[in-house]
């Protein structure tokens, strides 16, 4: 799905649902409605509202886009410590894999974002080893804007974070 | 439904290829292939350029309504490090051949910054409707990169370049 899609809106004026355009002057009633699950439903009533847009955001990335991770394999220790928090940047499960493709043999326990543990003790040599990811980059972004008086607030398309900002402000990504 | 726009390399005023979720590579070649041949050697002295690139938007699926407000921009940091810079301009809807001479007329990219972005429809001007669907729209963005002789060896980190627009 688009993620600009990700939001459904309507508005009420005089009684008319409005689904198109963006002047809202007299509507009474704005409401956003997520169409995927885990986003959460927004309403706004009792204020004055002006308009409403939608602002994307598509990213093209330059350069290499590789990070490195670094898990050190140390003698005796069922731990495996990552260089620093990779959580932001790589999943759980490509953490699990690179143990994986390291030393098939043994099984992943647990994982937190700079730490992996290991369902037995590591009993080769203590070495540090270092693979490079493609960082994970969301290359589409979108947000929804409804501008009242005195304020303007913005609806993430992706994650349904609600911000507020003085009626003038431009909000990017 | 919302529009869907693509940030498309460009190979001719119209024609081009979907960059949006993928790399725009410079390097010693004319061509958007994302590979690791014709890579920029760092020089003993002085600087050496890449080969121009071109982006423009695409229109994949259109607006309800229109299009307009498009603007080019980067997180403001250059990333690549010392010796490294990438100039951009805005060359309006007058495609020319990429060279790899050293551009005229740009500006650092990491200068621009969503509050002080690249202009990205002062040429072919917004707003942009339906009748723009399948097609491109707005102005085409060259870019250069230079290396310079301070540079350090090796793969680039990554940056990012965000083409935002609003819509109704």
């Amino acid at each position: 799905m688009n993620i600009a899609d990700s939001y459904k809106w309507e508005a009420v004026r005089n009684g008319e649902v409005i689904t198109k355009g963006g002047d809202l002057t007299g509507c009474e009633r704005f409401s956003f409605i997520p169409q995927v699950p885990k986003l959460p439903h927004v309403n706004i009533v009792g204020v004055e509202m002006v308009r409403r847009f939608g602002r994307g955001f598509a990213k093209s990335r330059m350069g290499k886009e590789k990070l490195p991770i670094k898990l050190l394999w140390a003698l005796g220790s069922d731990k495996l410590e990552t260089s620093e928090d990779m959580s932001k940047y790589v999943s759980r499960g490509t953490l699990i894999a690179r143990v994986g493709s390291t030393f098939p043999w043994y099984v992943v326990a647990g994982v937190t974002p700079t730490e992996i543990t290991l369902h037995k003790p590591y009993e080769g040599k203590t070495k540090e080893a270092e693979t490079k990811y493609a960082k994970v980059v969301n290359t589409d972004e979108y947000l929804h804007c409804v501008v009242c008086k005195g304020f303007r607030m913005y609806v993430n398309g992706r994650t349904g974070q609600v911000i507020t900002t003085p009626e003038d402000h431009e909000l990017y990504l | 439904m919302a529009a869907t726009i693509q940030i498309h390399e460009m190979s001719a005023l119209a024609a081009g290829g979907d960059k949006t979720s993928g790399t725009v590579r410079f390097k010693d070649a004319d061509n958007a292939t994302v590979d690791l041949n014709n890579p920029l050697v760092i020089p003993d002295a002085g600087s050496i350029y890449s080969y121009t690139k071109q982006v423009r938007a695409y229109m994949e699926a259109p607006p309800d309504t229109q299009i307009d407000n498009m603007r080019w921009y980067t997180d403001g940091g250059n990333g690549f490090g010392t010796g490294v810079t990438v100039q951009a301009k805005n060359v309006g809807v007058t495609y020319d051949a990429n060279v790899k001479t050293e551009m005229a007329g740009g500006a650092d990219l990491f200068g621009y910054t969503s509050a002080a972005p690249l202009d990205g429809d002062g040429t072919d001007v917004s707003p942009f409707t339906s009748a723009d669907d399948d097609g491109y729209i707005g102005d085409l963005i060259m870019m250069q990169m230079i290396v310079a002789s301070t540079a350090a060896h090796g793969s680039l980190s990554a940056e990012t370049l965000t083409l935002a627009w609003d819509e109704i």
